[in-house]
Formats: C-alpha cells, structure tokens, sequence
C-alpha cells in the first residue's frame, strides 16, 4: 500500500536528522505519523509535527556532536588541567592572586571535567548523590584554611611539609567528589526532567 | 517512564498513555518521543522487548518496557513528586470558604 503525500513528504525530511537516529527510528517515526494522521485532525498533526521536527533536528545534531566529542580523554584533560590549578594554589605560597586563580582554575577545569565524565555514565540514582555539596565545601574550607596558613606562616615550619601536603591532597580529592557529584546531581535531575 | 509503569507499549500507544496521563496538556511529535526512548535506553531506564503479539500490524512496531532499574527510578520519582505536591498543598494559604 502507498503512503499519502503528507506522509512521504514527512518521511524526506527525516533526512535532517542524524543518520544513526534517522537508521535507527525514522521508520517508527513515519509510521506513528502515519497513524496520528489517521486519527486525528490532519492539520493539528501537521502543525505539531513541523514544531516537533524544528525543534528536535538541532537537538539531535547538537547531542550527537557532544557525544562524538566526549571522549575519556576529554575528561582526563580536563582533570590534569583542574589537579594543576590546584596544586599551583598550594605551591603559590604567599601570593593570593595567583592562589585564587589556581583555585579558579582547578575548579572550573574540574566542573568541566566531571560534566564530561557524566555524560558517558548512565543515569544516577536519585539521592546517591545528595551530600555532594558536603564534600565541595569540606574540600574548599581545607583548602583555604591551608592557604590562609600558608600566607600568615609565610614559610612552612620544618616537620610540617608532609602533613600540609597530605592535607592538600585530601582537599583535591573532596572537592573533585564534590564536583563529580554535583555534576552528576544536575545531570541527573535534567535528564530526569526529560524523561518524566 | 509514568507511561509505561502498566506494561510495555509501542511508539503511538505510548503518545497516547502522556496525553491520556496529562489531561491532553501535553502531546508529543515523533521527534520528541523518540529523542526520549532513545536517551531512556542508553540510560538503561527502559529496554526494547522482543514479545510480539499477532497480527502483520502490530509486527512492524517496537515494544518498549521499563527496565527493573528503570521502574525502580520511576516509583521514587512518583514518590518525590506526590511528597512535593503534598508540601506545597500544605503550606499553600487556604481558600476562604
């Protein structure tokens, strides 16, 4: 049996899509085209289906340019860039412009990071992430409070290097929990959104 | 997800279920519904089932079913919206009668 016209004029425009998901359900969509036609009021259909074409061919191409760019190396680049900025704040001793912009740098760089790094994980279970602004902000006191030392100190005391290396490192390490969790939360409550 | 809690279901009856579940507030393109069971598949949310009925019409659809993870994120979500939709009512002033 042929298709109506509207129907394999529908079906060209499929062709916008990207290929996987054109492969993938451009027949499903034709199909369910097809019977919204059938059953409903041809006009409403057509005005709905052009603002659904609209409005889901650039979200198509954009998701599958960001997946074909998220890579682990991505993510792991942007981890090296985010432990860098905030090795520089620690080592930066008593220069607080330059302590400040490591800390902006790690973490930005860390945020950018643990988005990356999400996109590739599957949907979190909502809540297993909830204490991650706990983390964020034992892993930011740490920190600070070990670079306001720093900066009264002047000099670390003979002795005291390994634990304020130790307590550094221990600051990172919270606050890129902290950062993947809260990524992970947001993610994850977007794409909840979505799918409710 | 809310869709597809009583069973598995095809593309269109699916279409149908949200705009029955939202009054007929929401209706969903092709696009759009097959954007989200692409996403809730890659998430492992739902899956694609392989039981067919009979019939030549009902061989050309896909069923879709939630997963058990996925029913699981479903309940909890249907939980967190009737707790916020309780708080809200209740801390709403109320109508003067």
């Amino acid at each position: 049996m042929t298709r109506p016209a509207t129907v394999r004029a529908y079906g060209a425009l499929l062709v916008l899509y990207p290929r996987s998901f054109r492969r993938e359900y451009g027949e499903d969509m034709a199909l369910l085209f097809e019977e919204q036609l059938r059953d409903e009021n041809p006009w409403r259909v057509c005005t709905r289906a052009a603002t659904d074409l609209a409005l889901t061919i650039p979200t198509n191409h954009l998701e599958a340019v960001m997946k074909a760019s998220t890579s682990p190396f991505l993510s792991t680049l942007f981890g090296a860039v985010a432990v860098a900025g905030i090795v520089s704040a620690i080592v930066s001793g008593t220069n607080a412009i330059l302590a400040l912009s490591g800390v902006a740098v790690g973490v930005a760089a860390g945020g950018l990071a643990a988005a990356s790094y999400r996109r590739n994980r599957p949907l979190a279970p909502s809540g297993q992430t909830g204490g991650w602004w706990k983390l964020l902000a034992a892993g930011g006191g740490l920190l600070t409070a070990l670079i306001i030392t720093l900066n009264v100190t002047g000099e670390v005391p003979d002795g005291f290097w390994f634990p304020m290396i130790i307590t550094g490192l221990t600051a990172v390490v919270l606050m890129v929990m902290g950062l993947i969790g809260g990524a992970s939360r947001l993610s994850g409550t977007a794409r909840h959104r979505d799918a409710f | 997800m809310l869709a597809l809690l009583d069973g598995e279901s095809h593309g269109y009856a699916l279409m149908q279920r949200v705009a029955e579940l939202s009054d007929g507030s929401v209706r969903m393109g092709p696009g759009t519904l097959y954007g989200t069971l692409k996403r809730l598949c890659e998430d492992g949310l739902i899956e694609e089932t392989t039981d067919r009925k009979e019939g030549a019409e009902v061989e050309r659809r896909r069923y879709y079913a939630l997963t058990a993870g996925g029913r699981s994120t479903a309940l909890s979500e249907l939980a967190r919206l009737r707790a916020l939709v309780h708080r809200v009512a209740f801390h709403l002033p109320r109508a003067p009668a």
